[in-house]
């Protein structure tokens, strides 16, 4: 019985490795692809690991657009940038097929302690944030154990300052591990995909057109209705498109 | 009024075995400047009959349709003469220069078909500007606007029931699957009313519905009509209707809603159902394919550049343009070209909804990738559609392309930039580098049912260390409770001790303690106080003979002390021992 167990285990830990090693060499191989010109081989490589790792996305959306496809393009630097907010190279490509595309995007304004905070979680990765947030709890917990062993004794009070530190650490982590999680949870951005999109003043084809806009641009969503969605543009501007013109960052 | 219509409509019965229709058809001007807009008014007079049938216009290839009214007239003369006059007024722009013939206009009724004279039409850049109709528009009421507001003059006498009259008046009620059927609502007032009425139209189940449009993509249009003695101002708005599926549809009544005056009720409207027969394709020359495509329409293609490179981008596009819908249709595959890679098409339509029927350009671009240089032929693209108006299915194919696909031009030398280094050109970055493992992101960790296990652990853990942290606390403080806590652990060890001591005296000495010990410091007294009658009160509520058992076992002990018995005794004596603790570990 023990000896299927850990047959079990090692084939399990095998069949893993491989999968790892073949999605590896794939990715290897389409960049070779790619360097050699051949974009949509190289695309085609990419779209066939079925993992997720910002290189993948951040190589597909140069793929797509090397093939033309600002749309597609637009939605894998920005899902890239999901995976790792600290991607410099996809955050220029954005900035540039910005440039190029019809649409162009008011950007919010950020504070400089906004920015700062930023900078700081975004040079973990999204797990390694959530688990300093937990080692810091946990260390609140511990600390509070402690205490109730202590707390009549001379030791009472650095316990008591171990606890206000851990606990304030553990608080301002988990707030900023907070909001970097709704922002990865948060899907209601998302990217047009047709070159032209009509944008109606309500969720009919005979709706009056509110206003036209192209391929790449980047829309916050809201409720669907009738096969449309209400789209916001960074202008603030709300209609309702056909929810199979865009696709979902 | 009531015997007037009762003799009118005697009348009509009498008279309409021997009616007697005049078509004809005039255009108004007939000799104006390219670009402008005319009248083609079509007459149908008839003695004798109130429900006339539509007269149909010809396809007209030379002429943009921008809209369509119709009036109609009812005159009695003496007793015996009933005349019905109805007017069709097309507007319709002839766009270039040069002299056009409009074919008959045709009526079929009661078995017959009648038909005008054709209409000639000149359009001559030196002619007179028409008057445009444009003027009397822009004052109209709305059916949905409530700020451009007729004004109101209050209603001092009853209102009749032909003052307001709200009509639904369909083109067709025989068609095939995807061929539009126009409906118009019109809404005749001959009086002013207080508001603008509210249209509730029907909801069109099993219709594909676009919303028509008149001049300057206006969605409704008001004229002036004359009915009899009265003229009415018409408000009109269209709707294309396309039927998805064969079987006899039925387009639910519109209601439309007119508040008067504010001092009375509003009056309510309503048309009357229409049933609108969709019978299939005909099967007879049907091609293998066949896309549901329905209407009249012009295909062309091309393709950008018309030099690719290897491994460069083209795009192959085709345009669908001309009468008819194509929403509901999906793009054709991609064709097979050698040498080619082709990906899924971009599919764009642009509805002309302003015509008497919609127009559709449908613009297909296929993306392509050449990937073999040297000479290509692109071939015809085969497209075929049912015509209604011809009754037949029509095919027609794209012209054949030929293409000249260059080899990959070699990168001309990079620029050598002396002093500051300037940026010749910017362009998106270059792709990731290749990597030992590619890792996989995988579940988040806030997603894993884990994270909150850990979460919950520290409140069960602080529990505990308060719980352990108390109990150390009364044992420390607590005598008798720490003397309770730790009886039978005591006792329990005091005997694992003695049990290989080989002096009965010691032996016996060593239970005795054991025992003592463990009964003083369950009922925090002294041991030496434990005697026989200390046991008996403490147990006598005792009901397993524990009491007994106790004082035997201290006898035993105290005799046994100055009496040495066998090691075998011993043993049985440090078991009797452990099984009194044991019971009275359970009592307590």
């Amino acid at each position: 019985m023990r000896l299927i167990f850990v047959i079990l285990l090692l084939s399990i830990f095998t069949a893993g490795t491989a999968f790892a090693e073949s999605d590896t060499h794939k990715y290897n191989e389409a960049n070779k692809l790619f360097t050699g010109g051949d974009y949509l081989s190289a695309l085609e490589l990419y779209n066939s690991i079925g993992i997720k790792n910002q290189n993948l996305e951040y190589n597909r959306g140069v793929a797509y657009f090397k093939l033309g496809r600002l749309g597609k393009a637009v939605l894998h630097f920005n899902r890239a940038l999901r995976l790792n907010p600290d991607d410099e190279d996809a955050k220029a490509n954005l900035k540039y097929i910005d440039s190029i595309k019809k649409d162009k995007e008011k950007k919010d304004k950020t504070g400089t302690l906004e920015e700062l905070l930023s900078a700081f979680t975004n040079s973990f990765s999204m797990n390694g944030l959530t688990s300093i947030t937990l080692l810091f709890y946990l260390l609140t917990a511990i600390s509070i154990s402690g205490y109730i062993f202590v707390r009549k004794t001379g030791n009472a009070r650095r316990v008591i300052g171990a606890i206000v530190v851990f606990s304030t650490a553990t608080l301002v982590l988990a707030s900023l591990t907070a909001v970097r999680i709704y922002k990865f949870e948060n899907k209601t951005m998302a990217v047009a995909m047709q070159e032209e999109i009509v944008a109606r003043t309500g969720p009919t084809e005979n709706a009056n057109t509110a206003f036209i806009f192209h391929e790449g641009t980047v829309v916050t969503t809201g409720e669907t209705r009738n096969g449309f969605v209400k789209v916001i543009l960074s202008s603030g501007i709300t209609a309702w498109a056909p929810l199979r013109d865009l696709e979902k960052i | 009024m009531r015997k007037l219509f009762l003799v009118i409509s005697v009348l009509l019965l009498a008279q309409s075995a021997f009616a007697n229709i005049k078509l004809s058809a005039k255009a108004e001007p007939a000799i104006l400047p390219p670009g402008e807009a005319f009248r083609l008014v079509i007459t149908v007079e008839e003695e004798g009959s109130l429900s006339l049938p539509d007269p149909v216009l010809p396809r007209l290839k030379n002429f943009e349709i921008v809209g369509k009214s119709t009036s109609q007239q009812i005159s009695v003369t003496g007793l015996s003469s009933v005349t019905v006059t109805k007017s069709v007024v097309y507007q319709l722009v002839v766009p270039k220069e040069g002299v056009f013939t409009i074919p008959p206009v045709t009526l079929t009724y009661d078995g017959k078909t009648y038909a005008t004279e054709p209409v000639t039409i000149t359009a001559d850049p030196n002619a007179p500007v028409p008057r445009s109709p444009r003027t009397a528009r822009r004052r109209s009421p709305s059916f949905y606007s409530l700020f451009d507001r007729p004004p109101f003059k209050r209603a001092d006498r009853g209102i009749r029931k032909d003052d307001l009259i709200f009509t639904a008046e369909f083109d067709k009620n025989r068609v095939v699957p995807y061929e539009q059927v126009i409906v118009t609502y019109s809404f005749y007032q001959a009086i002013d009313i207080w508001e603008n009425p509210d249209l509730d139209k029907p909801d069109f189940k099993g219709f594909w519905v676009e919303n028509m449009e008149f001049l300057n993509g206006r969605k409704e249009k008001t004229t002036k009509a004359t009915i009899g003695d009265k003229t009415y101002r018409v408000t009109q708005v269209r709707f294309a209707l396309i039927p998805l599926t064969p079987g006899e549809h039925e387009v639910a009544p519109a209601t439309l809603v007119a508040q008067v005056d504010p001092w009375s009720n509003p009056v309510r409207l309503r048309t009357q159902p229409y049933a609108i027969n969709v019978e299939p394709f005909p099967s007879a020359d049907k091609p293998a394919g066949f896309q549901n495509m329905v209407g009249d329409y012009e295909v062309s293609t091309s393709v950008k550049p018309d030099k690719p490179e290897v491994n460069g981008g083209a795009t192959l596009t085709i345009v669908i343009e001309g009468e008819g819908y194509l929403k509901p249709v999906p793009a054709p595959y991609a064709p097979v070209i050698d040498g080619f890679e082709i990906f899924d098409p971009q599919v764009k339509d642009t509805l002309d909804k302003s015509g008497a029927r919609t127009k559709i350009r449908r613009v297909i671009e296929y993306p392509m990738i050449p990937r073999t240089a040297g000479k290509v032929t692109i071939p015809p693209i085969e497209f075929t559609w049912y015509d209604p108006d011809l009754g037949e299915y029509v095919k027609k194919s794209t012209e054949v392309i030929e293409l000249d696909v260059k080899p990959t031009a070699t990168a001309p030398p990079a620029p050598v930039a002396e002093g500051d280094v300037v940026q010749m050109a910017e362009s998106i970055r270059f792709i990731k580098p290749d990597v030992k493992k590619l890792e996989d992101y995988g579940t988040p960790l806030h997603r894993s049912l884990w994270l909150f296990v850990f979460l919950l652990t520290p409140a069960p853990v602080i529990l505990v260390s308060y719980m352990i942290a108390r109990k150390r606390e009364k044992l420390a403080t607590d005598v008798a409770y720490s003397r309770l806590f730790n009886a039978a652990k005591n006792a329990s060890r005091q005997l694992d001790e003695i049990k290989n001591v080989p002096d009965p005296k010691d032996f016996y000495a060593g239970v005795d303690k054991a025992v003592r010990g463990y009964l003083a410091d369950l009922w925090n007294i002294p041991a030496p106080s434990i005697d026989e009658e200390t046991v008996n009160r403490k147990l006598k509520d005792s009901e397993n003979g524990i009491a007994s058992d106790i004082t035997a076992l201290l006898n035993t002990v105290k005799m046994a002390r100055y009496a040495p018995t066998s090691s075998s005794d011993m043993a049985k004596d440090i078991e009797k021992a452990k099984e009194v603790i044991k019971k009275m570990e359970q009592l307590s």
